[in-house]
C-alpha cells in the first residue's frame, strides 16, 4: 500500500538519523499491543533531547504529547515524557527523559499545610526568591523544544505550571492554566490535595493580570 | 474648553507612537465559545499578534484522577469535553480495558460504535449551528438544534443523560439497547440525510457565507504538523489522518467508511469536511446496527477493584475535534500515578495564534468558530 511505503520511508529516514551518534536505550514497553496505542519506548538523556527533537522535526513527525511524572518517591527523580507521532502512518515514539535528582521527596501528602507550602515554594525559587527556604535546591531544568516544535510552547508552559520544571530557551515560560501569581505546582506528589491552596481570606487574584484589571 | 476656565489644555495621551493598540477580547464574549481570552495587538483592523489566554475553565481533572481510584474517575471523563462526552467516556473505558486486559463482548462493541457516532454527529450539528450563529445566521442554528435534539432524546433514553454521559463501564456498557433504540437511530439517520440538501442549499451556496469563508483562516500542512493540529482542521488541509483509520480501535476496522478531506485549508474547507463527516458517521451507524449481534453487554466475570500492573499505556481515539489520547501510568495501586489527557482542542487552539497573525479582526470570530474549540477541553 502507498501509505505503508510512505511510512517506511519516514521511519527509515528517521532511524538513520537517530542511529547516527545517538544512544537510544530501550525501555519497557509493557502493556502495548501492535494496534491502537502502539509506541516505541526509549530512555534518552536530557543532553540528547534537542538533537533528537530536531531529527523528529526534519523527518516530518509532530509532537503529540509532553508531560511529566513525579517519580521522586519511587525513583528519586522527575521524568519528562515526550511522544512523537506521524500523520502518514502509525509510528509513535515515546521518549523518557529522566531529570537530575533535585529536592527530595518530602513525605506523604497528609503532612501539615506549612510543609507543603515550603516544598512547593522551593521549586519555584526563581520567581519568588523571598519565599524559598534557605536550603532551596536547584530547580529542575530541561532544554526547550520550541525551536523544533512550536507545539512545545504551550506544552512546556503547562509542565512548568503543574510541575515547576523549567525549560531553558523557552521564549516566555509563564503560567498557562493557573493564575499567573500562583506560587504552587499542584501535580507534584507532595503538593497535597486541592484544598491545600484555599487559605481563608488570602485567595489569589484569579486569572492572568487579575489584580491590574481591577 | 479648559482655557476658558483658566486651566491649561490637557495634553493628548502618549501612544505607542506607531499607530498600534491592544484589544482584549473575552473571556466573557459571546463568540469566544466558553471562556477564551484573546489579547490582540492591532494596527487598524489588522492583527499583528494574537495571544490566547486560557485556564479560565481549569478544573484540575488530571489532579482529581490522582486522588481517586480508576472507577471513580469515570464520571470525570465525559466532562472534559462536554460535546464529545460519550466518545471521551468510552475512550477512558477502552484505555482501562487495555491496561487491565478486559475483553469486551461483541454486542457492547457495536453499541459503543453506534452511540459514539451519534455523539459525533450531535457535536458537529452543534458546531454547525453555533458557527453560523457567530457569522450572523440564526436560521441554521434552529434547524441544527432541532436535529440534535433527536440524538439527545435517543441517547437520554438509553444512557439516562443528555450531555455528560457515563454510559461505559470497564468491559462494556451499563444498559442494553432495545428494538426501539434501533428504530429511532435508523429514523434519525434517514432524517439527517433528508436535511443535508437543505443545509447545503441554505448555507453552503450562500454568497455572503462563501465570501467570509473562502481563502480566510488558512491552516496549511506545515502549520498543522508543527502544532500537532488534528481532526477536521487537519483533514481540511488535505491530510487524511483519522484515528478510526490510522490507528483503529474497538471494532472500527470492520466498517466501510471514507475519511473526507479538502485541499484548501481555509474556513470553508473545514466546514465541508465536517458536513461530509456526518454522512460517514451515518454510514458507520447503519453498518453497526445491521451487524448488531445478540449477547451480553458486560463480561461474565466482573471485578469490583481495579489494580493494573506497574506500567504505562496510551490509548487514542478520534473525537469530534481530533486526536484525543489518554496516557495512564500505573504504580500497581488502585490510584493512577499519573493520568494525562491529550486533548485535540489544546493543540488546535495553540495553532490559532499563528493563524490569526496578519488577518483582519472581523475574521477572528469566523476563524475561531471554524476551528471548533471547546474551552473546558483545552483547560481540563
Amino acid at each position: 500500500m502507498a501509505e505503508g511505503a510512505v511510512a517506511s520511508e519516514h521511519a527509515q529516514r528517521l532511524r538513520a538519523e537517530l542511529e547516527a551518534g545517538l544512544d537510544l536505550g530501550p525501555r519497557w514497553s509493557a502493556l502495548e499491543g501492535a494496534s491502537s496505542g502502539f509506541a516505541r519506548c526509549h530512555a534518552v538523556s536530557v543532553e540528547a533531547l534537542p538533537r533528537l527533537a530536531g531529527a523528529f522535526a526534519r523527518a516530518g513527525y509532530f509532537l503529540e504529547l509532553l508531560t511529566c511524572l513525579d517519580l521522586r518517591q519511587h525513583e528519586g527523580r522527575m521524568r519528562l515524557v515526550y511522544t512523537f507521532n506521524c500523520f502518514a502512518a502509525l509510528d509513535r515514539w515515546r521518549l523518557h527523559v529522566d531529570l537530575a535528582p533535585t529536592r527530595p521527596w518530602s513525605g506523604p501528602a497528609a503532612k501539615p499545610a506549612r510543609a507543603k507550602k515550603g516544598a512547593a515554594a522551593a521549586l519555584d525559587a526563581a520567581t519568588d526568591a523571598a519565599a524559598a527556604p534557605a536550603a532551596a535546591p536547584l530547580p529542575v531544568e530541561a532544554p526547550s523544544l520550541v525551536a523544533s516544535f512550536p507545539a512545545a510552547d504551550w506544552l512546556e508552559r503547562e509542565v512548568f505550571d503543574m510541575f515547576g520544571v523549567r525549560f531553558a530557551g523557552h521564549p516566555q515560560l509563564k503560567r498557562l492554566l493557573l493564575p499567573e501569581d500562583a506560587d504552587f505546582h499542584p501535580l507534584l506528589k507532595d503538593f497535597g490535595r486541592m484544598d491545600a491552596v484555599a487559605a481563608p481570606g488570602a485567595g489569589p487574584a484569579m486569572g492572568p493580570g487579575g489584580g491590574a484589571d481591577g | 474648553m479648559a482655557e476658558i476656565w483658566g486651566e491649561p489644555a490637557p495634553q493628548p495621551l502618549a501612544g505607542n507612537g506607531d499607530d498600534t493598540y491592544y484589544l482584549n477580547m473575552g473571556p466573557q464574549h459571546p463568540s469566544m465559545h466558553g471562556v477564551l481570552r484573546l489579547l490582540l495587538h492591532l494596527r487598524g483592523e489588522e492583527i499583528l499578534e494574537a495571544e490566547p489566554v486560557i485556564g479560565y475553565a481549569h478544573r484540575a481533572h488530571e489532579k482529581m484522577a490522582e486522588n481517586r481510584n480508576y472507577l471513580m474517575f469515570l464520571p470525570n471523563s465525559s466532562r472534559v469535553d462536554y460535546l464529545s462526552g460519550m466518545i471521551y467516556n468510552l475512550a477512558y473505558c477502552q484505555a482501562m480495558e487495555r491496561l487491565l486486559g478486559i475483553e469486551v463482548p461483541e454486542r457492547a462493541e457495536h453499541i459503543r460504535v453506534i452511540v459514539s457516532e451519534l455523539n459525533r454527529i450531535s457535536s458537529h450539528l452543534l458546531w454547525f449551528g453555533t458557527f453560523l450563529l457567530d457569522l450572523g445566521g440564526v436560521t441554521p442554528f434552529l434547524y441544527a438544534f432541532d436535529d440534535r435534539e433527536e440524538i439527545l432524546t435517543i441517547l437520554e433514553r438509553v444512557t439516562g443523560s443528555r450531555l455528560t454521559y457515563s454510559y461505559g463501564r470497564f468491559g462494556g456498557v451499563t444498559q442494553d439497547v432495545d428494538a426501539l433504540f434501533v428504530e429511532q437511530t435508523l429514523a434519525f439517520v434517514a432524517r439527517l440525510r433528508g436535511r443535508m440538501p437543505d443545509y447545503h442549499a441554505l448555507v453552503s451556496d450562500n454568497v455572503i457565507f462563501r465570501h467570509r469563508c473562502e481563502g480566510v483562516g488558512l491552516i496549511d500542512q506545515a502549520t498543522a504538523l508543527r502544532y500537532g493540529v488534528t481532526g477536521p482542521c487537519l483533514r481540511a488541509c488535505g491530510v487524511p489522518y483519522d484515528l478510526r483509520r490510522a490507528e483503529p480501535y474497538g471494532i472500527y476496522s470492520r466498517f466501510d467508511f471514507e475519511v473526507p478531506t479538502q485541499p484548501a485549508g481555509d474556513i470553508f474547507a473545514r466546514y465541508l469536511v465536517r458536513l461530509a463527516e456526518m454522512e460517514q458517521s451515518c454510514r458507520i451507524i447503519e453498518q453497526a446496527v445491521a451487524a448488531l449481534p445478540a449477547g451480553p453487554i458486560m463480561p461474565e466475570k466482573q471485578k469490583k477493584r481495579f489494580k493494573p500492573e506497574v506500567g504505562e499505556s496510551y490509548f487514542a481515539v478520534e473525537s469530534a475535534r481530533g486526536h484525543f489520547g489518554i496516557y495512564i501510568v500505573s504504580d500497581g495501586s488502585e490510584l493512577p500515578l499519573r493520568l494525562k489527557l491529550r486533548t485535540p482542542s489544546f493543540a488546535n487552539l495553540s495553532a490559532v495564534a499563528a493563524v490569526l497573525k496578519g488577518t483582519m479582526i472581523a475574521d477572528t470570530v469566523a476563524i475561531l468558530g471554524s476551528v471548533d474549540v471547546v474551552l473546558p477541553e483545552v483547560d481540563r
